[in-house]
């Protein structure tokens, strides 16, 4: 909305953490049980990732696509919009993010990119397990925000983390097209926890930084 | 419960009131007297009159503010519903918040303001209205916040509630202002709004809200940020609100709780008692209220206790000008 960038950032969240938390579990209860589903999803990436056949590379990143489509319409458009004036422009960002992981996909498949070698790809992987199940896991260990599991593929932090991994476990510059947007989710999502009061403020640039590291991470040259 | 044609006859109170406005126009020998300030003087004479109209929901204490452009009276406290009542589809939440409607509308309130900008409080707003059975002495205040198309975007706004149509519609921040104007007045000549705003927050945008008061006579409130902190307004937009006759609606008391946490802890000062404060929140609340350019504030609360409180502030002694400085003054200082 016009001017809404002069507002102070505290004065255009219309919502609090209490809120945003209740948000969150009524969001994961209306979608019971595509988690299940997304987690398996999540499975299959991984053993992708450590299969890095010829077309794996290509058919994990459109698995991503359809995360990040599914987490724009269902969690964006659909759910969180409810309480949020943004969320119908962060559903759209996250749909682009699909097109480009389609793009990122093609030329995978056209040898323009593909699964980097060890030892970049093991980190990378290590940290899409993480991102796919560590928010289910810590959400278990700290049984009273149980019901607030974040799963991948449904909801945008973990979908943007496993995206980054997943960026990592890549070669080729063009890799680069897909880490732009779960980035800036990453800093968004900071600067809304950071406002609202939320411990949670510092993971998402922590996930960050450390799959910037392992998509710098040395490689063996693919010939060896 | 008021019907739509009840809510109508109200909002439409210069054409049905028994003053003759002619003979207050007559009665007046200034060369610039205008329909509005017509209006005004009348006002002062049906506030003094006790007409029917005015009897529903009347609480006796409560301080009253005259709406220049019609002459209707607001209780002047209100209540908001920036964050506090967007509460998603959380049931408890949910009816904390019909809670605090109930004893808002208990304590004699009336207005209640909303803007889709607020996420679900429309819907929220909607349901505590259907709950109480949409008492009649709502007075609703509603927000147009796009730049595309306005009256759809007011329809929504209406079914959220579940009114037949608003008191008061706002152009928030000024939003496509040029364009939503003319929308409004439409609405407005079609007895489909009583009155029409425009709104800013946050001391922005002062200059241009500014000429828009004094070169659009259709603007009957203005809302702005106003406390003791944030004065700015005083120069320029209370007086230049005054003098056009249009209302002013305060947002932002207590700069979303910012206020009451910084004062919170330390001591009243001994003289609060001459403002009839007996908290922080009272007397932040009684500095804006006293103001005689304010015809509403609007805090907004989670708590049934905070609305309570915001309501007993409409009632006993008001600061007088000396009394209103001194209350800036400490705040400042502290």
């Amino acid at each position: 909305m016009s001017h809404w960038w002069k507002y102070p950032l505290p004065d255009v969240l219309p919502f609090s953490l209490q809120v945003y938390y209740s948000f969150l579990v009524s969001y994961g209860q209306a979608i019971w049980p595509l988690q299940l589903f997304a987690l398996a999803a999540g499975g299959i990436i991984i053993w992708l990732m450590l299969r890095a056949g010829k077309w794996d590379a290509a058919i994990s990143i459109l698995f991503l696509a359809a995360a990040w489509l599914l987490v724009a319409w269902l969690f964006f458009a659909t759910h969180y919009a409810l309480i949020f004036w943004a969320a119908p422009y962060f559903a759209i960002a996250f749909a682009v993010q699909a097109l480009l992981l389609i793009l990122l996909a093609i030329a995978c498949m056209r040898g323009h990119s593909g699964f980097a070698d060890f030892p970049r790809r093991k980190f990378a992987v290590v940290l899409f397990t993480l991102s796919v199940f560590g928010y289910v896991l810590a959400a278990g260990a700290l049984s009273h925000r149980a019901p607030l599991t974040e799963v991948f593929g449904l909801f945008p932090a973990p979908t943007a983390a496993a995206t980054l991994a997943a960026v990592a476990a890549l070669k080729g510059a063009i890799r680069w097209i897909a880490a732009l947007i779960p980035i800036f989710w990453n800093i968004i999502t900071a600067v809304i926890f950071a406002i609202l009061g939320g411990y949670e403020a510092a993971v998402p640039p922590l996930m960050t930084i450390i799959a910037i590291l392992a998509a710098l991470a040395p490689q063996r040259s693919s010939s060896q | 419960m008021r019907n739509d044609k009840q809510r109508r006859a109200l909002v439409s109170l210069p054409h049905a009131c028994p003053v003759d406005i002619e003979a207050c126009k007559r009665n007046f020998s200034g060369a610039a007297f205008n329909r509005r300030q017509a209006l005004m003087a009348a006002a002062g004479m049906l506030a003094a009159s006790g007409l029917p109209w005015q009897a529903e929901a009347r609480s006796p204490d409560i301080v009253r503010r005259v709406i220049p452009s019609t002459g209707l009276e607001l209780p002047v406290v209100g209540l908001g519903s920036w964050i506090t009542f967007n509460v998603g589809q959380d049931a408890k939440l949910l009816e904390n918040c019909i809670n605090v409607v109930r004893a808002f509308f208990s304590g004699g309130g009336r207005m209640i303001d909303c803007s889709p900008m607020y996420g679900s409080s429309q819907a929220t707003i909607g349901q505590a209205l259907k709950s109480l059975g949409y008492p009649n002495s709502l007075f609703s205040a509603e927000k147009v916040w796009t730049s595309s198309d306005g009256s759809r975007q007011i329809e929504k706004t209406r079914s959220y509630w579940g009114v037949p149509s608003f008191d008061l519609i706002q152009i928030h921040n000024l939003v496509a202002w040029q364009r939503h104007l003319p929308l409004l007045s439409e609405m407005k000549a079609a007895g489909k709004l009583g009155y029409i705003g425009i709104t800013t927050s946050h001391g922005l945008r002062h200059n241009q809200v500014e000429q828009i008061i004094a070169q659009h006579d259709a603007i009957d409130f203005v809302q702005i940020t106003y406390n003791a902190v944030d004065r700015d307004v005083e120069r320029r937009i209370l007086p230049l609100a005054q003098e056009r006759g249009v209302a002013v609606i305060v947002n932002r008391p207590y700069r979303q709780g910012q206020l009451t946490r910084r004062l919170e802890g330390r001591p009243l000062p001994d003289w609060a008692g001459e403002a009839g404060a007996s908290s922080w929140a009272q007397l932040l609340l009684k500095f804006i209220i006293s103001h005689p350019a304010v015809t509403c504030a609007i805090p907004a609360t989670t708590r049934v206790d905070h609305v309570r409180e915001n309501l007993a502030c409409a009632s006993g002694p008001m600061p007088d000008a000396k009394l209103r400085t001194r209350i800036a003054n400490h705040i400042n200082e502290l």
